[in-house]
């Protein structure tokens, strides 16, 4: 199959009719992103490759279910987040670790940062300030053209 | 004591009765993936043909596609 060429809605129509070579292939697109994501909340390879391990196969098991506006890469990033939940959950009654390294994401303090009303990050009002000096650059780079044709057409005449 | 406050408030969520300042903080939490991880690509190569192997076998997925197709 020649990759990068076929886009992931014909690999999940093809899945539909339970073609492996497609499964692979979305596998191979996916698998590390999932598997990253999951060893960073996890803490754990192998954690981690049971979470790749059964996203990978509820897709699977609901290629001939999926709904008409169904996204792969939603259900796989939307699957990943469920699974790691219930994987965390898991692993608070045998491992005492994660708590230590959870902890503080889930102090009071944090809980009352949460209950606050979402305010405009400095990721945002950097964006909106590159935003304002790409147009700015572009209307610069219009008034620098037309003034060279300008002088351009003057020195001809 | 605090394993089973962080239990109690993963299961509340997983069970769609968190509420809404669980959720975000739920949420937020798993948005947030600053940490830096580094495997090296003959390790990341080993693990993706491992996980497939155990896909493969749990989903009764026959090696016969692959078989075909370094035959053909």
């Amino acid at each position: 199959m020649s990759r990068n060429l076929i886009s992931d809605q014909e690999l999940t129509d093809r899945l539909y009719f339970s073609d492996k070579d497609a499964f692979d292939e979305l596998y191979h697109r996916y698998w590390y992103t999932l598997y990253a994501y999951s060893l960073k909340k996890l803490y754990s390879s192998e954690d981690a490759s049971k979470v790749v391990r059964d996203v990978f196969l509820d897709l699977w098991a609901k290629r001939q279910t999926r709904p008409l506006d169904f996204s792969v890469s939603q259900f796989l990033y939307t699957e990943v987040r469920r699974t790691v939940v219930s994987a965390v959950n898991q692993k608070l009654i045998s491992d005492h670790c994660i708590v230590e390294e959870l902890i503080s994401d889930f102090s009071t303090e944090a809980l009352l940062q949460s209950k606050l009303p979402v305010k405009k990050n400095k990721i945002s009002s950097a964006t909106h300030h590159q935003t304002n000096q790409n147009k700015e650059s572009k209307f610069s780079s219009i008034f620098n053209v037309k003034w060279l044709r300008q002088g351009l057409v003057a020195k001809l005449n | 004591m605090r394993s089973q406050m962080l239990k109690n408030k993963f299961e509340r969520y997983v069970n769609g009765e968190a509420d809404p300042a669980e959720i975000r903080q739920i949420q937020s939490w798993l948005s947030c993936t600053s940490r830096d991880i580094y495997i090296s690509p003959r390790e990341k190569q080993r693990l993706e043909r491992k996980i497939m192997r155990q896909i493969r076998s749990k989903a009764g997925l026959s090696m016969m596609s692959k078989i075909k197709s370094y035959l053909s």
